[in-house]
């Protein structure tokens, strides 16, 4: 229960800072007219993913299966490397050092992308310890339930 | 001590130091936690101190290494903007006559002089942001030719241009400047200074840059083919400062050339003084704060090893040596001095490479950050200082305990 909100309200808070940070908090470069840079669109691509990774959190929060949860904490991890590789390979941002999104917006969204990645692993592996025991406990008392009836 | 734990499994388990250490941590997460954040906050402090002194000392040689010029004369009353070009990558323009290379060229003194034209490109240009543009004789050039990059074999051609380390453009891509591309045919190394943010090319493909720029109604004040920026001057060996700068400065005033001469050593000196400055208030800050680590860590482990007196007069009862009983505190104090070290390290890593740009502009001063070996030998020796922190702080409290007789111990209170 617990591992359950903590982790949920972790990918949704870190998911809303995905999605709306290049846009409010940790701005990128602002346009200028018609012109936008690489880096608006990465914005705005963000904004979906990081929605998708919140969406994960909300899910996670709400269903107990632990083996549903282990689906998504493994998307949540997956949907942090795209994340993280907006910024960095499929898009870019602006090419000088000194702009808002190279100095700032892109190095917060690699930063909070890499602690989803390794909170999903950590919790991934936990998840599935934790699938295998309810797995050996249902074993183990379905043999109780079936010796005693033979007895 | 080291006993067989039956696990629920039915499989059995070693129970050695480093296990009962654990579930003793365990136990008393509360508390660990806090220890283990107090070591983290040492850690990444002392690791992130270590860096930033190593990469502002490195900049600061890079700086003293490829400035090149002795000497840089600009028009009068632009030596900040000139600075700000030099160091920071600022945007700036301004000119005067072309003879003032000549004229300095001749003084006693003076081995080398090669003429830089600046130019800023439109925000909107190549790259949404604007650029210094740098004009630079390739025949006369000491300044910029030493720091290129391995790519460049022969002289930088009309149309070609070499860019500073921090552009993402590799050679073979094009940079659109006022509506015409240039192919990059090499890039310069690091530098730490205003270089890694500019674009040089050579006089022709400037004059080009400025047809263009005319044409885009955008006028620069200078004269065509007899103005330009700054000049850059190599002095003798062993030369005498101020008196090049004296002769350069009467030498312009009769040719009735009004300039700012910029010493090199003059930046070296200020920029030196304002990392040392930096780097003393960093070094005491560390060694503050690993002297507190310890003396807190010292006085939780004095406490928490007083109320387990009995606990650890029962494992002697139990057969447990004084030698085991050490190594349990030593090993659970290690463990807490470990953790902490590798999530102080883990959280520095995230913050300082990810946001070095944004560091580098706060400072405002030349960083270069350390190679990777480098790195790594820093992120080791801030790993074993802090890691010490706890076995060191927990010596005094382990013998304090194990000195004591057992039936004293278990009697204590009665």
């Amino acid at each position: 229960m617990k591992n359950r909100i903590v982790t949920g309200l972790f990918f949704l808070a870190t998911g809303l800072l995905i999605s709306l940070g290049p846009t409010y908090l940790f701005k990128v470069c602002e346009t200028m007219g018609d012109d936008f840079m690489k880096c608006h669109w990465t914005a705005r691509a963000e904004i979906g993913i990081g929605l998708l990774l919140a969406v994960f959190g909300v899910i996670s929060i709400a269903v107990s299966s632990v083996h549903i949860r282990l689906g998504l904490h493994m998307g949540a991890g997956l949907t942090a490397i795209l994340a993280a590789s907006l910024p960095t390979v499929l898009i870019g941002v602006c090419a000088m050092p000194g702009m808002n999104c190279h100095a700032i917006a892109a190095p917060s969204i690699l930063v909070i992308s890499l602690l989803v990645i390794v909170v999903s692993i950590l919790n991934s592996i936990y998840l599935l310890r934790q699938s295998k025991k309810s797995i050996q406990d249902f074993d183990r008392k379905s043999n109780e339930a079936s010796s005693r009836e033979e007895q | 001590m080291s006993q067989q734990e039956q696990s629920p499994k039915g499989s059995k388990k070693k129970l050695g130091i480093i296990t009962i250490a654990c579930c003793n941590l365990k136990k008393k997460a509360v508390r660990t936690s806090c220890l283990m954040g107090l070591v983290a906050v040492l850690s990444f402090t002392l690791f992130s101190g270590l860096i930033l002194t190593t990469s502002l000392r490195g900049g600061m040689e890079s700086m003293r290494q490829r400035l090149g010029a002795d000497f840089m004369v600009v028009p009068d009353g632009n030596q900040a903007k000139f600075e700000g070009a030099l160091l920071r990558g600022e945007p700036g323009t301004f000119y005067f006559g072309r003879d003032t290379t000549k004229i300095l060229s001749d003084i006693e003194g003076i081995i080398k002089t090669t003429p830089q034209f600046f130019i800023t490109s439109l925000s909107t240009d190549c790259c949404s942001y604007q650029v210094q543009l740098i004009g630079y004789e390739p025949k006369t050039d000491f300044v910029i030719a030493p720091w290129i990059s391995g790519q460049l074999k022969k002289d930088l051609e009309k149309g070609e241009l070499v860019v500073g380390s921090k552009l993402e453009h590799q050679v073979g891509d094009t940079l659109k400047f006022f509506g015409r591309e240039y192919v990059v045919a090499g890039r310069l190394q690091e530098t730490g200074l205003g270089f890694d943010t500019s674009v040089f090319m050579n006089f022709d493909t400037a004059e080009n840059v400025l047809d263009d720029a005319k044409i885009k109604g955008i006028h620069y004040r200078f004269n065509k083919g007899d103005s330009i920026s700054a000049v850059m001057v190599k002095a003798e060996e062993g030369y005498d400062v101020s008196a090049i700068n004296n002769a350069i400065v009467d030498r312009l005033r009769e040719a009735g050339i009004k300039a700012d001469v910029v010493a090199s050593r003059t930046i070296v000196t200020t920029a030196s003084d304002h990392i040392n400055q930096f780097i003393f208030y960093v070094k005491v800050f560390s060694v503050m704060l690993w002297v507190l680590a310890v003396v807190l860590l010292s006085v939780v482990f004095t406490f928490s090893v007083h109320e387990r007196k009995k606990e650890i007069a029962v494992l002697r009862i139990l057969g447990a040596t004084k030698g085991k009983l050490l190594q349990l505190i030593f090993g659970e104090a290690a463990l807490i001095g470990t953790g902490g070290a590798l999530v102080g390290l883990s959280l520095a890593f995230l913050v300082l490479f990810p946001f070095s740009t944004l560091i580098s502009l706060t400072l405002n001063l030349p960083f270069v950050l350390p190679p990777p070996q480098r790195i790594a030998f820093l992120a080791m020796l801030s790993f074993l200082l802090t890691g010490a922190a706890g076995p060191a702080a927990s010596v005094s409290s382990a013998y304090r305990i194990v000195k004591n007789e057992i039936q004293a111990t278990m009697r204590e209170g009665e």
